[in-house]
């Protein structure tokens, strides 16, 4: 075993202030887009950028983009884990198929929703 | 594994003798915080699941009670936690790279976004309080209801919104709470030089959850303040 420990990725500070700049920029995209009349798409315009500001927050404050790249194996299990990428692209030789965090959330919530839908309309 | 069991702990006295390596240790402690922040989401995924349907049901009443809460506030919060994980993630950085001092700092800077956020959240609920929108006994929406004469509003419909309202909000500020409890904790050990850039996983892990706890928010945000601020017909 070697002695040094591979340090995680340090990623340049100026990275950090430009996903900030962008998350700012987009809380008041959204909050300005809310009093414009879009009707039904208002709900979908706001929870789209939500969504957008989410995945900035986790792929780099989270460092889920680098968390594999140094790591060969307990990195990649976390991000095939929440399969923000294609599971296994870059594991293969690992035996066992990690389950994937996303499709099942999202198949379980669409099954949820589903399911309130039919009975709100029944 | 040349080095014997006693070598490794004197040398790195931070691994856990049932841990084979510090990098094992540190992805087990990584993978064990995704695992727990998967059953967070679940958790709050509850609350959302009751908001999207209640709102499906009382759009009237829910579109109403959204536009009574202050947006400004809102805005002002959603800036705050954000330039709080920004904080974070420099925080992060700065102990990858061994920078004890400016470590401190931003984990201290951190929590002062944090007690903002939970001061400003505090003005938000002692406006409702007086306006009488908190559920229970003195529950009155006589203000709302006069404010919409275009849309009916049933006050027991009304009255499902705030309670959502407040055990969103409630539940994430007691997420805050525990944060800001869990970055005192880092913060000591960081000014007593327990963090390398050998050895930082605790607060790699305390910022995975305090960028969690930002992302509940990004939700919260336009679910409870924005989706329904356009004109109601």
């Amino acid at each position: 075993m070697s002695e040094h420990i591979k340090s995680e990725h340090v990623m340049s500070s100026k990275m950090y202030y430009g996903i900030w700049a962008a998350l700012m920029c987009l809380t008041v995209v959204t909050a300005a887009v809310s009093f414009v009349d879009l009707g039904p798409l208002n709900t979908i315009v706001a929870l789209v950028i939500a969504t957008f500001k989410a995945l900035l927050v986790v792929l780099f404050f989270m460092h889920v983009k680098y968390t594999s790249e140094k790591n060969d194996q307990g990195g990649n299990r976390i991000r095939d884990f929440l399969a923000f990428y294609p599971a296994g692209s870059q594991s293969r030789g690992l035996h066992d198929t990690p389950p994937q965090l996303a499709p099942c959330a999202c198949g379980l919530t669409c099954d949820i929703l589903r399911a309130a839908l039919r009975e709100a309309i029944s | 594994m040349s080095d014997s069991p006693g070598a490794v702990e004197t040398q790195k006295p931070e691994l856990l003798h049932h841990f084979s390596s510090a990098e094992q240790q540190r992805d087990a402690s990584t993978f064990g915080m995704w695992l727990f922040l998967a059953t967070e989401i679940m958790f709050f995924g509850g609350m959302f699941c009751a908001y999207l349907i209640y709102r499906y049901w009382y759009y009237n009443e829910f579109a109403a009670g959204s536009r009574s809460i202050n947006i400004w506030l809102g805005t002002i919060n959603t800036a705050v936690l954000i330039c709080s994980s920004l904080t974070v993630a420099l925080g992060v950085r700065a102990a990858q790279m061994g920078k004890r001092k400016l470590l401190v700092t931003l984990l201290l800077i951190t929590m002062v976004f944090g007690v903002a956020f939970l001061g400003i959240k505090g003005v938000e609920w002692y406006q409702k309080f007086e306006e009488h929108h908190i559920p229970g006994n003195s529950f009155n929406v006589d203000d709302i209801i006069h404010d919409y004469p275009q849309i009916h509003i049933d006050p027991q419909h009304e009255q499902i919104f705030f309670s959502l309202y407040f055990a969103m909000t409630g539940l994430h500020a007691l997420h805050m709470v525990i944060g800001l409890g869990i970055f005192t904790f880092l913060t000591y050990k960081a000014w007593k030089g327990v963090y390398s850039p050998s050895y930082y996983t605790p607060v790699e892990v305390g910022g995975l959850y305090w960028h969690f706890v930002d992302i509940v928010w990004i939700y919260l945000f336009p679910l409870l303040y924005l989706i329904d601020r356009k004109p109601l017909r």
